[in-house]
């Protein structure tokens, strides 16, 4: 049993790669990288989210609002640099959107709603709201949106943050198991100039060692992972408010479950990559 | 077979390990054997026979001149190349390198599985040469609960397990009593007498006195060749062992398990290694 054992490890590597840091390194690190791809996940949700409510940063309201009343308004803002467009709302639109709040009743006077689009969000609509006051008596500016707009750029920029953090973790982790790998190499630097005495190939060797690497690195990753999914689901029902209207999403649902399954065999890919580059750049001091 | 040319070695700093380069360990050392010799290398500590060895095992590249093995030009063929010719040369050396963790048997087994022998192939292979050794009861011991002529033996199994064509020993007998010292010999020179070229490396003249053969003598890392017989050309062909055969040295090895002329693996394809081809 022991030999049978032995004879697939010719090199020892299950006592020279061992114990429990390089594991319990890439857990840690598949934690974060699972952090990291919620955050990233979620991020988008939200600028996907805001973007869509910012559609019309800017609307106008028109009350009393007759055909000539909304032209004139349309003509107004049109003249103004600062408007890239300006379109009044169709009326019966308007009035499917109110429906729910104050049934088929026609008979309810609807103010006339005009959706902009500025050249640049940072502009005040508040004085945009004081000349167009001037035209039409009555219009008032809400600019919401603006504010939407602002908070999908920076839910933007923490999408992109998570990702850098993602390839960061990636190459930390390589750096991890090229220090692992060095000292399992200067743990059998005796039986690999054995075997490589005995005619074995750089290949032969480089692939063991990336073999038991990448094992190790999945495991860590498997532990890693599993433990990030109960702190991810925790965090997604704390988010759901934000995320989904409909408050039925199902946290678990939520999570970024193709992610966090690729993890593991990412980290074996990693460590077995790393690993062969390591030993077979080592190997090269041998003639 | 094996032939140098003009070799010229250094070593980094003079050590293997340090800085530049140190001064020339071999010079000018140019001697062929021809394939199915059997070739003492002698001289004294630090003449450069070890050297020599290691690279006629491809363990090292000249600094100048040309070291040809097994129809490989070492000083310039591609790294990759040198693997498949190691895997055709056997190694016994004096410290043994066998690897602790692993039992007898896988220590042997070692160049089958690097061939890529099947498993259930190589099974009986090994056990034959362990048996060739006397070594059959020992196949799960691991190295650090056999004796040092038991751990020699396991690396001479190992060094030919696989039928080299060239067979190295670098003061194999170092380790050993005079009668493991003897009994190794015969096993290295039943080696040869299956078609093996055989070099061994040793200081030891009381073994060479039993065992005469060509002899290649190194002082201070240059051959010494006082009558120029031993350079490329000259005749090494003649097996010195058959016109010595005198009875104080039948007796030494008529007592000695297993009888050499047991053939270690009896595979039909292995008569096929034995043949003249072997250089």
């Amino acid at each position: 049993m022991a030999r049978r054992r032995h004879s697939r490890d010719p090199l020892g590597l299950r006592r020279a790669l061992s114990g429990l840091l390089l594991p319990g390194l890439v857990a840690a690190m598949a934690l974060l990288a699972a952090l990291a791809l919620a955050g990233a996940q979620g991020a988008a949700a939200l600028a996907e989210r805001w973007q869509r409510g910012a559609a019309a940063a800017v609307t106008v309201q028109i009350p009393d609002a007759d055909a000539a009343r909304v032209q004139r308004a349309l003509v107004t803002l049109r003249a103004m640099p600062e408007v890239a467009d300006a379109q009044a709302m169709d009326p019966q639109r308007l009035a499917a959107l109110l429906r729910p709040w104050l049934g088929a009743a026609p008979s309810i006077p609807v103010p006339g709603v005009i959706e902009l689009r500025l050249r640049d969000s940072r502009v005040d609509p508040v004085l945009i709201g004081d000349r167009l006051a001037q035209a039409v008596p009555g219009a008032l500016v809400e600019a919401h949106g603006l504010w939407v707009q602002r908070l999908a750029a920076l839910a933007r920029s923490l999408q992109a943050l998570a990702l850098v953090v993602l390839v960061l973790v990636g190459l930390v982790a390589a750096a991890v198991v090229a220090v692992a790998t060095r000292a399992g190499l200067a743990a059998r630097r005796d039986a690999i100039e054995v075997l490589h005495g005995l005619g074995a190939r750089d290949g032969d060797i480089a692939g063991r060692f990336a073999r038991r690497v990448g094992l190790l690195a999945a495991g860590g990753a498997v532990v890693g992972t599993a433990a990030a999914v109960p702190a991810l689901a925790l965090l997604i029902d704390l988010a759901g408010p934000w995320l989904g209207s409909a408050g039925a999403m199902d946290s678990l649902t939520g999570l970024p479950w193709p992610g966090l399954v690729a993890l593991p065999p990412v980290a074996f890919l990693v460590g077995w990559a790393t690993a062969q580059a390591t030993v077979r750049r080592w190997l090269h001091r041998l003639p | 077979m094996v032939r140098f040319e003009a070799v010229g070695l250094r070593y980094p700093g003079g050590g293997p390990h340090t800085g530049s380069w140190g001064p020339e360990a071999l010079v000018d050392v140019t001697f062929a054997l021809p394939p199915g010799s059997f070739t003492w290398l002698l001289g004294p500590s630090g003449a450069g026979k070890s050297s020599v060895l290691r690279l006629m095992h491809l363990a090292l590249r000249p600094t100048r001149g040309e070291v040809e093995v097994l129809g490989l030009r070492s000083s310039r063929a591609p790294r990759a190349a040198l693997a498949p010719v190691r895997r055709r040369i056997g190694v016994v050396f004096q410290d043994f390198r066998l690897l602790p963790y692993l039992s007898a048997f896988d220590n042997v087994a070692l160049p089958l599985r690097l061939a890529g022998r099947p498993e259930a192939s190589l099974r009986a292979d090994v056990n034959e040469i362990l048996k060739w050794v006397g070594l059959d009861g020992k196949a799960a011991s691991l190295p650090p609960e056999l004796s040092g002529g038991e751990q020699q033996r396991v690396a001479i199994a190992r060094a030919v397990v696989h039928r080299p064509a060239l067979l190295v020993a670098d003061e194999p007998t170092g380790n050993l009593d005079n009668r493991q010292a003897r009994r190794l010999l015969a096993l290295l020179r039943e080696m040869n007498r299956m078609g093996a070229t055989v070099v061994v490396a040793t200081h030891d003249e009381d073994l060479v006195a039993r065992f005469p053969a060509p002899a290649l003598v190194l002082r201070d890392g240059r051959l010494h060749d006082p009558d120029g017989a031993r350079g490329i050309g000259a005749d090494l062909t003649v097996d010195r062992f058959a016109p010595h055969p005198d009875a104080a040295e039948a007796d030494d090895l008529a007592p000695e398990p297993p009888p050499p002329t047991a053939p270690p693996r009896r595979d039909p394809d292995l008569g096929d290694r034995r043949s003249p081809d072997l250089g």
